[in-house]
């Protein structure tokens, strides 16, 4: 079991869709629920390895090495830390939710929609626990290709379009990342003698002066590029827009952290003197970005496009708290992977309720709260998570990671303090048009009621993620325990060998105990 | 062991190609289970032989010098022999009941191709130039009639001739070459040559350098390297679909396998007089392929431009030929020609299945919603465009990735970095494909598409080695060839070349 958990989480759901694409289902409730049950026994499978994780541990749990293809020293090699464990459950548990979410929406071609959602969940999990480089890269690269599909056949009016420019603008970057693993390989060969892809062995011959720059200069931008930092985000307004809204939550909700979790797994461990060296720019970057996409928020007229600008803006905030290099802002880093994916994905499940109801426009509604107080509550409730309210998660991560940045770099740490108010005005500012004031639609008696609250299936999907928000932000410190072991192993390494001084602070909440208890 | 027993192969294929050419005649009505029968069974027999030899030997290399040294069967030589039968094996599936539809007699189609497999098997094995030279001969010759097999074709005829005249132009240069070459160092043979590289005589080289100068343009000509491409796209277009894929693979392979022992068997000492000219001559073919294939409207087009900047990334790999023999850069270029040949066949013989009588059907926009109409079809493509791109976890990835690393292990990361530009450059107009496939509403008329069964075969088998050459640690049933044992294999076959 232990051997072979991290094999099951990501071949699961990868198999469940070749025979989901064997099977001669041809019922569309069949298949939903087909796809529900194998999405969910991942789930069980994802809990187990919950349940034997031990983050004291040191290096990884459930390790597997096998040699794949041998000669040239490629290896299956998977593991699990802290880090990955929040993004491996998130992957395994939010996928069943988008199955839920995708069942009234899709009702052609609906087989091939469930297997590429599977596929897609498998191959980001893959990509969160591969340590050989090689293998990574080919999760990296092989999650593109359902997600090419997904977005080009389901999506908006406009999908063809935003569907290439994501895939070209994704291969752009991890094209240039595949020649430095390669240049990476070559030189462990040249000093070691042998082949190897491995993280560790490759992170043992570090590189220096130009080739590192450049090789390190490749990762950043496959992972920018990934994350949508500034100003290699244009491709995810129009994904987030064009992409039918379950597969928004999966690509907002985990798949930009890939390119987050890239950094700390990947490309900072392997060149820490640039690293340290470009910290100044990147934090730069990321808190133009923030200010930035927030801004862009603001202008929006349409929810689904303004949420695609608040997702860019708090990725920002966690790219910023990783590139902070300080212990406390990566706790906040990966804990907001978690409280991002949340609040960001719910609120896209959300404006895809919305969208089935009427569409996605701000001008669309206006007072709807009468008509919908269910719905209205959660969505007021995620907000405020995705705000950073205080008793929700979403201020947990924010809060770590700015505390973390100013001891960092004060004056970019003062500079992101603000993202907290822009995300509150543009947030509250589109929440009270929608849903607050008077009812701008015409209201027609006599017909059936265009607006229903919350139906059963829909208050499934969203309540449990609602109340998640709000378990993790009264209670963060069991995630955080999780977390913090890997987060301070990584980064002691990665510090000692940029010649920083180590830093060793336990990320808690202050006075954590007061909040809520 | 007499000196006939290692080319059974070319005697087999020449054999049965004379047969053919009988039963077609002798025949009153033409059964095309017979012909295909008859060439695939002779195309087995002619691979069984270097593959018994092989096994034999256990995987080690082997290595016959056969008259005089004009042949040389070697463990190389029985990569490509194996490699370029497959091929042809591919085409005649592919071709199977396409030759019907379009009125093309079985027996002439099979007996030229079987010459033309002749040719290329005498370029697998050929260790001196005049051997080499007559294998390119019988290879173009025989590939010009095919070009022209669909006699009553404006098109066809077109290609043909076009093809036909700059091909025996680059002949004439590629001649000169050889003529140069031997009156500088006084031999034809590429070992003699080497030898006579390691110390020459004072004054000879320029004449050398001159001669292989030529040797290269016309080389350049056969595996369609700008600026000698500008044949390619037309004579492409105009081929029959099976023929076309027969010659972006077949062909390029051979010549290649030429291309690959002339210089490293013989021109290695001289490595720095040429190294330049063929990284140049990547460059600009890598780009001239992939721009030129963005503004393409025509699928066969397209794969023609595809194949020139595929013939870049190759010539890359000459770049990095080094003179040892575990260097990997010749055993990469060996595995990126078996990912790309069969790439290229899959999609051709998907092109031949959706093409419609006279070929009607092969502008981008008749590919419009071909997955709801044929969903296997348009998944094999798909497939193929994966692997054409570079995508794990396909057999083009593995063939990018060997390259590249050779590339850069030599240490021209530079130009392991153009190519990488130009592979992001080609995504847009693969994805093209795939996008108008999967996302686009039918509007063609499929009327009469959907006969060809044995082209979705071959369509299928070579899906499934894409796939399984690109992430197999095994050989599949000892069948299909996965990545490690495929890489193994190729790294054994050059021992023989340095």
């Amino acid at each position: 079991m232990d051997q072979n958990v991290l094999s099951i989480l990501i071949f699961l759901p990868m198999l469940a869709a070749v025979a989901l694409w064997l099977l001669p289902l041809k019922d569309g409730n069949g298949i939903k629920t087909y796809s529900l049950v194998a999405a969910l026994i991942n789930v069980v499978f994802g809990l187990a390895a919950l349940g034997t994780f031990d983050a004291a541990k040191p290096g990884y749990n459930f390790e597997v090495n096998q040699p794949w293809l041998a000669d040239i020293g490629i290896h299956y090699h998977l593991g699990m830390d802290g880090i990955s464990l929040v993004l491996v459950l998130l992957t395994v548990i939010l996928t069943p939710f988008a199955v839920l979410a995708s069942w009234k929406l899709i009702n052609e071609r609906v087989k091939n929609y469930f297997a590429l959602l599977l596929m897609f969940s498998g191959a980001m999990i893959g990509a969160m626990v591969s340590l050989d480089l090689f293998l990574f890269y080919v999760f990296f690269e092989l999650m593109l290709v359902p997600a090419f599909f997904l977005i080009g056949n389901y999506g908006g009016p406009e999908r063809v379009k935003a569907t290439i420019k994501f895939v070209v603008y994704t291969i752009v970057g991890s094209l240039f990342m595949f020649v430095a693993i390669l240049y990476l390989a070559i030189q462990h060969h040249a000093v070691a003698g042998s082949w190897s892809f491995q993280l560790a062995d490759l992170i043992s011959t570090p590189l220096a002066g130009a080739p590192m720059w450049w090789a390190f200069l490749a990762f950043v931008l496959a992972f920018a590029i990934k994350a949508g930092l500034f100003p290699f985000h244009t491709w995810a307004p129009d994904t987030y827009v064009q992409a039918p809204s379950p597969v928004t939550f999966l690509v907002s909700g985990v798949m930009g952290k890939i390119g987050a979790y890239g950094f700390i797994r990947f490309a900072l461990p392997l060149f820490p003197v640039a690293a340290k060296e470009a910290q100044p720019y990147l934090m730069g970057l990321a808190a133009i970005g923030l200010i930035y996409a927030a801004w862009m928020a603001l202008a929006q007229t349409d929810i689904k496009r303004l949420l695609a600008y608040s997702s860019i803006s708090h990725m920002a905030v966690i790219m910023l708290g990783v590139f902070s290099l300080d212990p406390q802002a990566w706790s906040g880093a990966v804990f907001m992977f978690m409280a991002h994916a949340l609040s960001t994905g719910g609120l896209f499940l959300l404006v895809g309720m919305l969208a089935e109801r009427k569409g996605t426009a701000i001008a669309d509604f206006g007072g709807v709260a009468k008509a919908m107080p269910w719905l209205t509550t959660v969505f007021v409730l995620v907000t405020m998570g995705s705000i950073g309210l205080p008793g929700l998660n979403g201020f947990i991560g924010e809060f770590l990671i700015l505390l973390g940045s100013y001891a960092s770099h004060n004056v970019i740490g003062v500079i992101a303090t603000t993202s907290v108010i822009w995300g509150a005005c543009y947030m509250l500012w589109m929440v009270s048009r929608t849903f607050f004031g008077e009812y701008q639609g015409e209201v027609k008696p006599g017909k059936a009621n265009p607006l229903p609250d919350l139906s059963l299936r829909e208050a499934l999907v969203i309540v449990p993620i609602a109340l998640v928000i709000v378990w993790t932000g009264f209670a963060p410190q069991p995630v955080l325990n999780q977390i913090d072991p890997s987060v301070q192993s990584t980064l002691r390494t990665l510090q000692s060998s940029a010649g920083m001084p180590v830093t060793a602070v336990q990320a808690e909440v202050p006075g954590h105990g007061g909040i809520g208890f | 062991m007499s000196e006939w027993l290692p080319i059974l192969p070319l005697i087999i294929v020449t054999v049965a190609g004379l047969l053919l050419m009988l039963l077609e005649v002798s025949m009153k009505q033409e059964v095309p289970a017979v012909f295909a029968g008859v060439s695939l069974v002779a195309l087995a027999f002619a691979a069984a032989a270097p593959v018994i030899d092989w096994t034999m030997h256990k995987g080690a290399a082997v290595k016959y010098v056969l008259f005089e040294g004009a042949l040389t069967v070697d463990s190389y030589s029985y990569f490509f022999t194996v490699l370029l039968i497959a091929c042809a094996a591919i085409t005649i599936v592919a071709a199977w009941n396409y030759l019907p539809r379009e009125h093309m007699g079985h027996g002439e189609v099979y007996s030229v191709l079987m010459f033309s497999l002749a040719g290329m098997l005498t370029l697998a094995s050929g260790t001196s130039l005049i051997a080499l030279f007559i294998g390119v001969e019988v290879m173009s010759i025989a590939v010009y009639v095919l070009v022209g097999a669909r006699r009553n074709v404006l098109k066809g005829n077109e290609s043909a001739l076009k093809y036909y005249l700059l091909g025996a132009f680059a002949s004439g240069i590629l001649l000169y070459g050889i003529a140069l070459i031997y009156g500088a160092t006084g031999s034809v043979q590429l070992d003699a040559i080497r030898t006579f590289l390691a110390n020459p005589g004072e004054g000879k080289l320029p004449l050398l350098v001159v001669g292989l100068g030529l040797l290269i343009v016309g080389m350049g000509f056969k595996v369609a390297a700008a600026p000698f491409h500008a044949w390619t796209p037309d004579v492409y277009e105009g081929a029959p679909a099976p023929i076309t894929g027969y010659m972006a693979t077949a062909v390029k392979v051979a010549s290649f396998a030429f291309f690959v022992r002339v210089l490293a068997t013989g021109f290695l000492p001289i490595k720095p007089y040429w190294v330049d000219v063929i990284a140049a001559l990547a460059v600009i073919t890598m780009f001239t392929g992939n721009l030129s294939a963005f503004v393409q409207t025509n699928v066969k087009r397209m794969l023609a431009y595809s194949s020139i900047a595929h013939t870049g990334y190759l010539l890359m790999g000459l770049v990095a030929l080094t003179g040892s023999p575990d260097g990997t850069s010749a055993a990469a270029i060996l595995y990126y020609l078996v990912a790309y040949s069969v790439t290229n066949l899959g999609a051709f013989a998907c092109i031949a299945f959706l093409s419609k009588q006279g070929e009607t059907l092969v502008e981008f926009e008749d590919y419009a919603g071909v997955a709801k109409k044929f969903p296997l079809i348009a998944l094999i493509l798909a497939i193929c465009m994966a692997s054409l791109i570079g995508i794990p976890p396909t057999a083009g990835f593995f063939g990018k990735y060997f390259l590249f690393s050779s590339v850069i292990q030599q240490g021209y990361t530079w130009l392991a970095v153009v190519g990488i530009i130009n592979s992001i450059l080609s995504v847009y107009y693969y994805l093209r494909l795939v996008v108008v496939m999967y996302m686009k509403e039918p509007k063609a008329d499929w009327t009469g598409v959907g006969g060809l069964q044995p082209a979705r075969i071959a369509g299928i088998i070579c899906a499934i080695v894409v796939i399984w050459a690109g992430m197999g640690a095994t050989n599949l049933l000892s069948l299909v060839p996965g990545a490690a044992p495929l890489l193994a294999w190729a790294k054994t076959s050059v021992t023989t070349l340095f």
